[in-house]
């Protein structure tokens, strides 16, 4: 069973993203609406994955990681951004800051499996 | 994808989106007339069409997607400052919202739908006539930032602090830690303080101390680390000037304008001036309620277009200018508890003095606010519990000395806000109250039934409330500062009449605390509009915690009385029908619980069904019926209808009498 952090602001692509994971293996997901959500939950369990959108609204994609890679507990957990394919720039910069994969939305099915079992094997 | 499920939340959750940038396009056309663009909601208009185009193309939706992502295009140029933001382009904006609107209710009706070449003509224009874009050069190096901010900011959000730059701001990093439980809250509040004196550029989150959660957030401002500091009110938030880098010249030491202004800028106003307007705040709003009564309705019979458009538009407009102007009343109305506090603190000596007692007042959160007349008649009661604390609580220094306590008593007085509402609290280190005494004195009193078997240690808590019924009084001799007659029952019922809860926890021989959780105002609520027993009622939001669905068979009865299974608690249930004497609807399937809870009591109120959630202002009711028990008043709703508000406190009091009463 992986675990697997689902950070999106709209509640159709979370739910999305959940059921495709769910068909697809054997994955538990839990889902953040926004990135205080998600700061919530980090302690409450193990994960094996976060999938995090970059622009929603408090705290953005790239911070939420920046809060990730550095702290300790949290650090080796590895991170999937899903964006569209306007921002580029904020690619370069998720990527840099150590994100091991990037979906594009809209994303089919086995892209988005492919990147989530590629995330989980480099660990 | 594939169920016809998501697509009705492609229809709900893009009907809300579009609800919400049309929103924005409108305040962003009131911000243009006024001569400045707010950078905040350019980018939630540009999130807001992110969203929208995420959603339509995870459902292969390709007219709506490709509008959209032409939209969201132009949106980031706008608000990347490639592209200007004028009326004209304003007014194309909402043209293509509206096609949007039109193309979203089409797929929701299986209409066919129309063609969106024309949007997407109109999109293209302003785009090919966007100036070229103008060089930012390296603004960001005439500061030193660290560059572990630097790098995780977004595009917009770098975009956002060169603009700072160039507009002369100074920089600021504010930190501020939180207690993991409470950091949202927290952190949303110290966000709208800095708003009011800069431009948040960017939040982020950094690892806490134990469980606490730290933030840094970057401020864009004007004004001086001073002014910053000034808006919080807080001492554990810590702000720092971003230091500029050493090429650049020193700035002008401006002119001192402010030194002519010695006079200051306050107007004194009559509480009830405030009062009156915000019953005409009140009526406005029942207004509001029918206008967007009338919008839902035309919406229902045209859909998302022409008139139905405009009339939300106005609704829209309405409903932001009404609450700008209910804020900025209730902001007024606000005033630090402290000044009650002091004047508390002046008259505690004079009482140690008389009764011959040291006393050390220590007071905490005092810059908590309240509203003003909340303030006024919080005065009394607390006197009396200061009083109280003093005249029984604290023994005299020899006592004390020879039971190994200081000689000079404790009284504390604390404040600290919780949600919406305030919660004081009052506390000695005297000689607490047994329950055994209290007891024998409510036997003797006869306040409690002949043959109750209350018992010290299991009924603690129905104890010691004992001493909050009318004719209780424990002190043997009537002395000047506690004065004669004057109980607990008359602090209850002044604490009850500002719809607050009065709770006691005491330790004999270590001190006994009351806790009072008052509402912030009583001027005007969020309130839940429920229907049970073809009647309608509202619940004031502020106690509700959650609300159920149900159905019958998962409430269960424990010796006569309904109890429900709410996690890990058991909560009494009081079913409203039965309450008011209403006859239930058998027809419905499902009820509701409505859970509320006041301090550390809690109730399930089962109703049949739900109408949604309103501002209301409660009006008393008539003499006739100003003490039914479990009404707090009265309101009128959009449709003129009268419904009554129940008194969350009576009804959770009402029930757990009869939980004594069982027992006894």
């Amino acid at each position: 069973m992986r675990n697997v952090l689902i950070v999106e602001d709209s509640r159709a692509i979370r739910s999305l993203i959940r059921i495709t994971l769910e068909e697809a293996g054997d994955f538990l997901t839990a889902e953040a609406a926004n990135g205080f959500e998600a700061l919530k939950m980090l302690p409450g369990r193990k994960f094996d994955l976060i999938i995090t959108d970059i622009n929603m609204p408090d705290i953005n994609g790239l911070e939420l990681m920046g809060f990730v890679k550095a702290n300790p507990a949290y650090q080796n957990i590895p991170l999937v951004i899903v964006s569209t394919e306007k921002s580029d720039e904020d690619k370069k910069r998720g990527m840099a800051m150590g994100a091991v994969g990037y979906i594009v939305k809209p994303f089919r099915k086995e892209e988005l499996v492919a990147a989530v079992n590629r995330a989980l094997e480099g660990k | 994808m594939k169920t016809d499920r998501p697509i009705q939340e492609f229809l709900a959750e893009s009907e809300d989106i579009l609800e919400t940038a049309t929103g924005i396009i409108l305040s962003l056309e009131d911000g243009l007339e006024a001569g400045r663009t707010d950078p905040d909601q350019v980018n939630a208009l540009f999130r807001a069409l992110h969203s929208f185009k995420g959603l339509a193309g995870m459902f292969g939706l390709q007219q709506p997607a490709d509008l959209a992502h032409k939209l969201e295009f132009l949106l980031d140029e706008i608000r990347l400052g490639k592209v200007a933001l004028v009326r004209e382009n304003l007014n194309a904006l909402s043209d293509v919202l509206g096609t949007l609107g039109r193309l979203v209710r089409q797929i929701g009706k299986g209409e066919e739908t129309e063609g969106i070449a024309g949007a997407l003509a109109t999109l293209d224009r302003i785009l090919a006539a966007k100036p070229g874009a103008g060089g930012e050069k390296s603004q960001l190096s005439r500061f030193t930032i660290d560059p572990a901010v630097l790098q995780v900011l977004t595009e917009y959000e770098e975009h956002r602090l060169k603009e700072n730059i160039r507009e002369g701001k100074n920089l600021f990093l504010v930190r501020a830690a939180f207690s993991f439980a409470e950091f949202e809250t927290g952190i949303r509040s110290l966000t709208e303080s800095i708003k009011k004196q800069g431009e948040i550029i960017c939040t982020l989150p950094t690892a806490g101390s134990g469980d606490g959660i730290g933030f840094t957030i970057m401020v864009g401002s004007a004004g001086s680390r001073e002014d910053l500091a000034a808006v919080f009110g807080r001492p554990n938030i810590q702000v720092e000037e971003v230091p500029r880098a050493a090429e650049e010249p020193a700035a002008e030491p401006r002119a001192e304008t402010a030194t002519l202004k010695t006079v200051s800028n306050t107007v004194r106003v009559d509480i009830h001036k405030l009062d009156s307007l915000m019953s005409v705040v009140g009526e406005l709003h029942i207004v509001k309620g029918e206008i967007g009564g009338i919008a839902s309705d035309l919406r229902a019979m045209q859909g998302f277009t022409g008139l139905a458009v405009n009339l939300f538009k106005a609704y829209k407009n309405l409903e932001r200018r009404l609450n700008e102007i209910q804020e900025g009343i209730l902001d007024v109305r606000m005033v630090p508890i402290g000044q009650i506090f002091t004047r508390l603190s002046t008259v505690v000596r004079k009482y140690a003095r008389d009764a011959g007692k040291e006393i050390d007042l220590e007071i905490r959160g005092e810059e908590t606010e309240l509203d003003k007349l909340m303030v006024e008649d919080l005065a009394d009661p607390l006197m009396h519990l200061v009083r109280n604390a003093i005249d029984h609580g604290i023994d005299r220094p020899d006592v004390r000395r020879s039971i190994g306590k200081p000689e000079s008593g404790l009284v504390r007085l604390t404040a600290f806000p919780k949600g919406n509402h305030v919660v004081i609290t009052v506390e000695d280190d005297g000689r607490g109250i047994d329950p055994d005494v209290i007891l024998a004195k409510a036997r003797e009193k006869g306040l409690v039934e002949p043959g109750d078997d209350l018992d010290p240690d299991r009924d603690r808590k129905e104890i010691l409330d004992l001493i909050f019924l009318p004719g209780f009084t424990t002190s043997e001799k009537v002395t000047e500062i506690s004065g004669r007659g004057v109980g607990m029952d008359v602090v209850k019922r002044n604490v009850s009449r500002l719809s607050g809860m009065i709770d006691i926890d005491t330790e004999p021989g270590e001190g006994t605390v009351f806790t009072l959780t008052m509402p912030i105002t009583l001027a005007i609520i969020k309130a839940l509009i429920i229907e049970t027993g073809g009647r309608r009622f509202a619940v004031p939001l502020g106690s509700v915690l959650e609300i159920l669905r149900v159905r019958p068979e998962q409430i269960e009865t424990v010796e006569t009385r309904e109890v429900m299974a709410i996690r890990d608690e058991t909560v009494p249930l009081l079913r409203l029908v039965d309450a008011f004497g209403l006859t239930p609807d058998p027809s419905k399937e499902n009820l509701f619980v409505i859970l509320v809870g006041l301090a550390e009591r809690r109730l399930g109120i089962v109703v049949e069904g739900l109408q949604g959630q309103q501002e209301i202002v409660i009006k008393p009711l008539g003499k006739r019926l100003a003490d039914t028990p479990g009404i707090a008043g009265a309101t009128e709703l959009g449709d003129k209808r009268i419904v009554l508000v129940l008194d969350v406190e009576s009804l959770i009091e009402g029930a757990m009498r009869k939980t004594v009463a069982r027992n006894l």
